[in-house]
This record gives structure tokens, C-alpha cells and sequence, in this order.
């Protein structure tokens, strides 16, 4: 009786659900779980693209990784000063923006669509504007800066000394996303509570403080947990900035960019990026992990 | 409703199956090629006629990396490669030599020799060129006419004399020429703004740097260190590396090139501004011709202590068959066809240049539309100046992320730039040491 009963049930409510379901699992273990299985499977190997022949080499990729390669190692400290700088930049404008987003002003729809515009465009169409914006010869940047008197503007992208501070003041235009996430917040703050805050004398200031901040805390973490990710995967900007490899002079090499290259470039060392990535999958866990740890400090439990 | 779900369901399974299956190797007499994807329906006519003689079709891809087709039922029979990654495929390419052996047809004499040196692997051929790459001096006439009076004072010709590249050239004519073809205006501030160069300068790609260095004499690995201790602390490599960097940083009467600053801002042999490339790649005649550029070639000039030095990189795309064929011998009937006369033909129409020893017999026996409107002797002799890269995979690797990178911050001026080329040239050479010492643990 409770067997056929589960049948039933099974039959009418789960029918769908499987169906549906049924189709992003298969797609999540094909697309994502099998590779990820692969991938450290390839790991442990010196497979190359081309080659057929594979040969378990044990953690010998990792510990060529982290003890004999420069380029690892310089592409792992370029990510992590991008993440850090680019995701502070992104987080300040984001949030700011969306407090100004946020206030009553005329055509503020025109507005919120202007600030969102720079998210749509396709990185890689983002990089190819910002090369000609930031064309030491050429470009509007120093056009500017000439305007106002500056005798010897940056070269920017050409130098291998700024180009990551170039790539990183670009990337910082690529707050959309988060900034709606800080505008919805901010739209559910209750505004009796900033009228209470001014009949009190509180500045603006110490209302941001006190009422603003953290009320959005949980979306400040989870931007803050967003823009570390975005940050430590930067590829499609990397990619143009650097025409693929790093240039100038490695200066613009992040992590995924090794990464890729390693892999689909000669020699093909598949199986050596496949140490490299589980290795940077591991450096992204502990951020994230370390993440969730600072976020006790500042993120207010109670909101409602 | 139980019914109309179980029809749909079938349905679903039905579909699966046939795309699967639609996938899937196909049967019968086709073979299957990869080849990029400018080539798409260039080479119809040479596949009918392959059909015709043979009854089986050629199926090709354009544009998709054969490379991610290993292993799946997308995977051709005959696979591109090139002299410069036959290293890395020749696990996935047949051996041919058998087949060769086998065919009157087919003789690897009939190919360029350093081609087929560098498709040979353990006296192993793994497969056969086509289309060939090799350095030469591109020119852009346009320019070399509007400064002729210059260049004419320049290098002292005559009224009678050509004053466009000759093949007597040296690396003296070439700078002379170059400043000549070169146009500035002198700022304010006394900096020269260009207007105009009398050559490119190549950054990134390895391929002019690596001739200067190769033609004064030099090497980029020592003799004898299978290829894994690098050569650059040699005068030869300081003198090769100070000629590269003065054409594009040095004085008014030194430079005719763009420095990476000036590289960034559209100088180039494309846009028109650049008179000449030294290197180039043939793989862009086609874009010349597309642009209406008025160009041609010239052999690569040679330092004038050098009149026998060898000439810029020679290299080829090959193909080959894969391993995981089952249509070996219908394939090698295809190889033959596409790497023969008659694919050799067929690709001049597109700016390729066969691989074949005779090319130079065969374009002259094309109708003269067909062929191509360009120095023609002059790539010839290119070829049998030319030379091969050195044989060792991580040597594009190498020159990307060591050598390319560090010769970088000698092309321009302000932070982070340097101007000692011997520390620059120490630098790549520890590098680049400590790199095979890691990988090869001093074995």
C-alpha cells in the first residue's frame, strides 16, 4: 500500500522535476563535473594535446609549479594584485554609484541604464575601446592630461610598469551587476528609518554609518565574495589587453592567461596546466574561506 | 495523457539518436580534412576531381582546430601540422615513409630538403608540405616611389638604377634606404613626430630579431647542447640585438622604425605608412592584395661582411594522416593529389606557394593571370637561403615568454624601459638556462 502510494506520489510530483531537472544535471556533469574529474586526473599526467602517450608523473606537476616556475608564480601575484586592487575600485564605484542611483533625482531611469551600458558590451570589445582611449600617442587619456599640463602623461598598456595599474583602473568600469545588487539593498531600507536618524541630528555621514552599511552587509559579502571570483578569473580583458600572451613583457600575465596559454600553446602541456589549475582552484577556495571569515566581523545578522 | 508523455519521450530518445548519429564518423567512401577557415570553398573543383578519379568525397572542415578533435568522431583523416609543431603532433600522425616508399608517385626529393628535414623525425616522414613561409623583404611601392629622389641621394643611384629593393642589398642599403623612407616633423619640444617609417618593427613575433642574430653569424642555442643552453653571450648576439634596437630607438639618422610607442599607434605595412617589412609572412599576401596595396618582394639584404649569409626562417604547413584513420590508404591517395602538382596549382590562385621544388616551373607554366604578379625569382631564392628553426618544442615558448619579453623593454623609453642590451641579452640567457635546467634536471 505504501509502496504503491510512493508511486503515485513519485509519479505525479516528481515526474516533472526529474524531467527538468534530468536535463541541467546531465548538462552539469557533462559540462562541469566531468571535466573538473578530468582535470585532476590530467593533472597527475604530462599529457600534451597532441601526444597519445601519457605517463603518471605524480604530483610532479604541482611541485614543478610551485618551485621552479617564475611565470606561475609572477602570474599568481599579478592575479592576486588585480583581484585585490580591481575588486576594491569596482566595490567603492559600485556602491557609491548605487547610493547616488539611489537618491530622488529627474530621469533616473537614464541614469541607472548609463551606468549598467559599460556591463553589456563584451569585454573583448571593452579592452579594443580602452586600447584607443589609453594610446599613449594617440589616445583621448593623454590628449586630456596634455590639456591640463601634464608634460610627461603614462604610457600606460605600452609600459610594462603600468600596464596591470591600466588594466585595473579599466576593469573597474565593470560594476554593473554589483551595483544593482547594492541598489536593490538600499531600495529595501526602510526610509522611516533614516527620518528618525535626522530628527536625532545624525549627519549623512553617521546615517551611511550606522543605517546604510549594515543594512547591506549581507550584500557587501556577497558582492565582496563576486568581485574576488570575477577578480582572481579575469580572462576576456587580460586576453585583449595583452594580445593573449602577457604583453608587454609578461607585465599583463594573469593567472588564466598562463593558464591557457601553458595548455593551447607549444608545447601543448596539458596535463602541467591541469596542476595549475586545481592549484588555483585551491588558492580560490582559501579566499573565499578567509572571505567568510572576515565576513562575521562585518556583516550584520539581524537586518529586518 | 500517460500515452501522449510516453509518445514524447520516444520522440526524445529518436532525436538523440539521430544527432548522435549524425555526428558520428561517417561511413563509406569519404574522407575528412580540416582546413581553415579562409579555405572554405577554395578547393571544391580539386575535391570533385578527386571524386571523380577515385569515387570517394572529401569532406572538409573550416576553421575548426583539428586539435580538439582528437579523440572524438569529428576527427579528420588528414591533419594539418606544420614544420613548427610536428614536434608536438607526431603522436598523432602515421608514419608515412612505407607509404611513400610504396608510391612511384610520391618522392620527398621532389619536396624543399630542409622541409622535409624538419617533417622527418627518426628517419620517420609523419607528413608532407604544402604551403611554404619564408622571411623576405616586403616593399611597399607606393612609398619607395614618392621618396625615390631621397632614396636616389641616399644610396647614390643613377637616374637608370631601380631605386626599389635590389638583391644586392645590405644591411647598410637597408638603413639608408630606410631613414630615407622615413618622414618627421621636429616638435617644439625638439621630439620627432613620424609621419612615415622606413620598416616595421616586429615585437612579438621572434622572426626578425632571430635573422639579424642568424645572418651576422649567431645562434640562438650553442652548438652541440641539444638545444637547451642559449647562445646569447656572444658579441655576435650584442651586435645582432643593437642592430634591431637602433633602427627603432636610435638618432634621426639611425632610426626608420616604430618603437613600441609608435608601433601602438597604426604604423604598420598594412595601414600603408610602413615601407617595408623585413620577415613578413606569406600568409598575408592575400590582405595586401585585399587592401590594393601596391607591393612586392625582395630577398632579405645580408651584412655586408656576409655576402653568403644564411637567409630569414624557412617553414611549411604539412599534412599528414591521423593514427586513428581507417581510411589509410585512400587517404594517402588524397595526401598525394593535395601535396602534389595539382594541389600546389590550386593554391597559387590564394597567395600559396607550393612546398615543390619545381614551383617555380609551375607557376611560369600557369596562364598569366594566374599567376602571381610579384618578384617571384626572388622568393626562390629566398627558399634556398632559408633556414629552419631550431628542432626543440619549447623554443616558440621560449622566444614568447623569455626572449620576446625582455627585448621589449630595449623599444622604448621611460619607466620600466632599459637600455643596457648586454644586461637585457645576460638576463634571456639565465632565463632561459635555469628553464631547460628545470625541465631537464642537467639530464
Amino acid at each position: 500500500m505504501k509502496h504503491s502510494k510512493f508511486r503515485k506520489m513519485f509519479r505525479q510530483e516528481y515526474r516533472f522535476f526529474l524531467i527538468f531537472s534530468g536535463i541541467a544535471l546531465l548538462g552539469f556533469s557533462l559540462f562541469y563535473i566531468y571535466p573538473i574529474i578530468r582535470t585532476l586526473m590530467l593533472s597527475f599526467t604530462n599529457k600534451t594535446i597532441f601526444d597519445p602517450t601519457v605517463e603518471y608523473v605524480g604530483l610532479e606537476n604541482y611541485i614543478y609549479a610551485l618551485t621552479n616556475d617564475p611565470l606561475f608564480h609572477q602570474s599568481m601575484i599579478q592575479s592576486l594584485i588585480f583581484a585585490f586592487a580591481s575588486g576594491v575600485m569596482v566595490l567603492v564605484t559600485s556602491l557609491l554609484l548605487a547610493v547616488l542611483l539611489n537618491s530622488k533625482v529627474k530621469f533616473i531611469g537614464i541614469f541607472r541604464t548609463i551606468y549598467f551600458i559599460p556591463f553589456i558590451i563584451p569585454s573583448f570589445a571593452v579592452g579594443a575601446v580602452y586600447k584607443n582611449l589609453f594610446n599613449p600617442n594617440t589616445g583621448l587619456i593623454n590628449q586630456i592630461l596634455e590639456w591640463f599640463g601634464v608634460v610627461d602623461p603614462p604610457l600606460w598598456y605600452i609600459a610594462p610598469s603600468s600596464a596591470l595599474i591600466t588594466m585595473i583602473v579599466i576593469s573597474s568600469f565593470g560594476f554593473g551587476v554589483k551595483m544593482l545588487v547594492f541598489l536593490a539593498a538600499l531600495q529595501g531600507i526602510d526610509p522611516a528609518l533614516y527620518e528618525v536618524a535626522q530628527m536625532e541630528g545624525a549627519s549623512k555621514w553617521r546615517s551611511f554609518r550606522f543605517i546604510t552599511l549594515p543594512l547591506i552587509s549581507p550584500m557587501l559579502f556577497f558582492n565582496i565574495i563576486l568581485i574576488t571570483i570575477d577578480g582572481l578569473k579575469a580572462f576576456s580583458l587580460a586576453f585583449v589587453m595583452g594580445n593573449g600572451q602577457g604583453w608587454p613583457s609578461n607585465s599583463t600575465l594573469l593567472f588564466p592567461i598562463y593558464m591557457f596559454m601553458t595548455a593551447f600553446n607549444m608545447p601543448f602541456r596539458l596535463g602541467y596546466a591541469a596542476a595549475m589549475a586545481w592549484l588555483f582552484f585551491l588558492m580560490i577556495l582559501g579566499l573565499t574561506g578567509v572571505n567568510f571569515l572576515a565576513s562575521r566581523f562585518y556583516v550584520e545578522k539581524d537586518v529586518t | 495523457m500517460m500515452k501522449i508523455y510516453r509518445w514524447m519521450m520516444i520522440c526524445f530518445m529518436m532525436l538523440m539518436i539521430v544527432g548522435l548519429a549524425a555526428c558520428k564518423t561517417t561511413s563509406g567512401d569519404v574522407l575528412k580534412i580540416a582546413l581553415d577557415i579562409e579555405d572554405e570553398g577554395r578547393y571544391d573543383t580539386l575535391f570533385q576531381r578527386f571524386f571523380d578519379e577515385t569515387g570517394i568525397r572529401i569532406e572538409a572542415t573550416f576553421g575548426i582546430d583539428p586539435s580538439k578533435c582528437i579523440g572524438t568522431s569529428c576527427e579528420p583523416d588528414i591533419m594539418k601540422t606544420s614544420t613548427v609543431v610536428i614536434d608536438s603532433m607526431q603522436g598523432t600522425l602515421l608514419d608515412l615513409t612505407d607509404f611513400i616508399a610504396q608510391d612511384d608517385d610520391v618522392d620527398p626529393s621532389h619536396y624543399v630538403d630542409a622541409l622535409m628535414e624538419a617533417l622527418t623525425i627518426d628517419g620517420k616522414i609523419y607528413a608532407l608540405p604544402t604551403s611554404i613561409n619564408t622571411s623576405l623583404l616586403y616593399y611597399n611601392k607606393r612609398l619607395f616611389d614618392e621618396s625615390a629622389q631621397q632614396i636616389r641621394d641616399a644610396l647614390q643611384l643613377s637616374l637608370e638604377e631601380s631605386v626599389y629593393p635590389s638583391s644586392t642589398w645590405t644591411y647598410d642599403d637597408y638603413v639608408l634606404a630606410g631613414v630615407a623612407l622615413s618622414k618627421f616633423t621636429v616638435l617644439p619640444n625638439m621630439t620627432r613626430s613620424y609621419t612615415q617609417f622606413g620598416a616595421e618593427t616586429q615585437l612579438i613575433w621572434w622572426g626578425e630579431w632571430l635573422v639579424y642574430l642568424q645572418q651576422m653569424g649567431g645562434s640562438f642555442y650553442q652548438a652541440n647542447s641539444q638545444n637547451r643552453i642559449c647562445a646569447l653571450d656572444t658579441a655576435i648576439a650584442l651586435e645582432a640585438t643593437t642592430f634591431y634596437v637602433k633602427k627603432s630607438m636610435g638618432n634621426a639618422s639611425e632610426k626608420f622604425a616604430p618603437n613600441a610607442i609608435e608601433a601602438a599607434s597604426a604604423f604598420s605595412f598594412l595601414n600603408g605608412n610602413v615601407a617595408m617589412i623585413f620577415g613578413g609572412h606569406m600568409g598575408d599576401w592575400y590582405s595586401y592584395d585585399v587592401l590594393g596595396l601596391d607591393w612586392d618582394i625582395q630577398v632579405l639584404p645580408v651584412p655586408a661582411n656576409q655576402p653568403n649569409a644564411v637567409g630569414g626562417e624557412i617553414s611549411a604547413d604539412a599534412f599528414g594522416i591521423s593514427i586513428r584513420s581507417n581510411k589509410r590508404a585512400q587517404a594517402f591517395q588524397f595526401l598525394k593529389m593535395w601535396t602534389g602538382v595539382a594541389g600546389a596549382t590550386e593554391m597559387v590562385k590564394y597567395g600559396k606557394i607550393g612546398a615543390l621544388k619545381n614551383m617555380q616551373t609551375i607557376i611560369h607554366d600557369l596562364p598569366i593571370e594566374e599567376q602571381p604578379r610579384i618578384n617571384i625569382n626572388a622568393l626562390f631564392q629566398a627558399i634556398d637561403r632559408a633556414t629552419t628553426l631550431p628542432r626543440e618544442k619549447d623554443f616558440p615558448k621560449v622566444m614568447r615568454e623569455m626572449v620576446m619579453t625582455e627585448l621589449y623593454k630595449l623599444m622604448f623609453t621611460g619607466r620600466g624601459a632599459e637600455t643596457n642590451i648586454q644586461l637585457v641579452l645576460n638576463r634571456i640567457k639565465h632565463n632561459v638556462d635555469q628553464y631547460y635546467i628545470g625541465l631537464y634536471k642537467n639530464n
